[in-house]
């Protein structure tokens, strides 16, 4: 008399490999998704602060240098020879304890260093500018 | 000994379905999630290939052309536009950069022409583009418009004064 055996076990082996190997590859899978998510709202945000810190540097230049002028232009509040100024995610100005973006001017000698990185501390573009006085 | 095995057997079918059941589910969900990050991602290319395009397009174009009165602020057939001036072989050329139905349109063209706004090339969607000069006259500030999304630049002049 043949023994007959069930193919049960078998089965129940094979889904459990391919749960196995489907978890590892969704792991990395969803690894890749979070990266791409972090690198496109990074691209977003190093986008915006390009043009702020190109426009402060234009600013700058367009006042030959000068700090208190330019504080004015960029609605700042100017501290020695520094002035920071506070923008929400969209580079709307907006109060330290909305902050999403901060960027910050520093002038020594007419050399200007503008700066602009996330309020939580991660530099995203900097630049240094010096204002040219013509005549 | 018959109703054990059977039992058994029964048993492994439902643990099967279950296990079953639980990799559709896992690839639900990671499909779920997958498809929300593509959305974001999505939705922030767009953005910034809308609006941070056309003010580049527009920033560089200014910058190309920023020697001595060659940059002002004026119209074209009623609408306000940046008109950029040069001159090729004495003869004196505009370029108008402005909106019109739905797009950044530039129009390149001998000075002494008076066009319309549908002679200009379409360049890229928008849905607003406002300009306007500081009151030193040599910064320009460009607005920029597309759904949702809003992107502006000031930029400095350093050819001096553009005409308003």
């Amino acid at each position: 008399m043949a023994e007959t055996r069930s193919r049960t076990p078998l089965f129940l082996i094979e889904l459990t490999i391919m749960i196995l190997a489907f978890s590892f590859f969704a792991a990395v899978g969803l690894r890749l998704f979070s990266s791409a998510r972090q690198t496109s709202e990074y691209a977003g945000d190093l986008g915006l602060a390009v043009a702020g810190v190109q426009t402060a540097a234009d600013i700058f230049k367009s006042v030959g240098g000068d700090m208190d002028k330019t504080a004015t232009a960029l609605s700042a509040s100017l501290t020695g020879d520094k002035l920071v100024v506070y923008y929400d995610s969209a580079w709307e100005p907006t109060s330290l304890s909305d902050a999403y973006f901060v960027m910050t001017v520093t002038e020594n000698g007419g050399l200007a260093k503008i700066s602009a990185s996330l309020a939580d501390g991660g530099l995203l573009y900097s630049l240094e500018v010096r204002a040219v006085t013509h005549g | 000994m018959m109703v054990n095995m059977r039992n058994k057997t029964s048993y492994s079918t439902v643990l099967g379905l279950l296990l079953v059941c639980l990799f559709a589910v896992c690839m639900l969900f990671t499909l779920a999630y997958g498809a929300t990050i593509y959305k974001d991602i999505s939705s922030v290319m767009d953005s910034q290939y809308g609006t941070r395009t056309v003010l580049s397009y527009v920033v560089t174009k200014v910058r190309h052309y920023d020697v001595a009165g060659s940059v002002e602020l004026g119209s074209l057939d009623g609408m306000d536009a940046i008109i950029l001036r040069e001159e090729i072989d004495d003869e004196k050329y505009l370029t108008y950069i402005y909106a019109y139905d739905g797009s950044l349109c530039e129009l390149f063209c001998p000075a002494y022409l008076e066009l319309t706004l549908d002679s200009g090339e379409q360049i890229i969607s928008l849905d607003e583009l406002e300009f306007s000069l500081s009151d030193s006259g040599n910064l320009l500030e460009i607005k920029v418009s597309l759904g949702d999304d809003t992107a502006r630049q000031t930029l400095y002049i350093r050819s001096g004064k553009a005409v308003a």
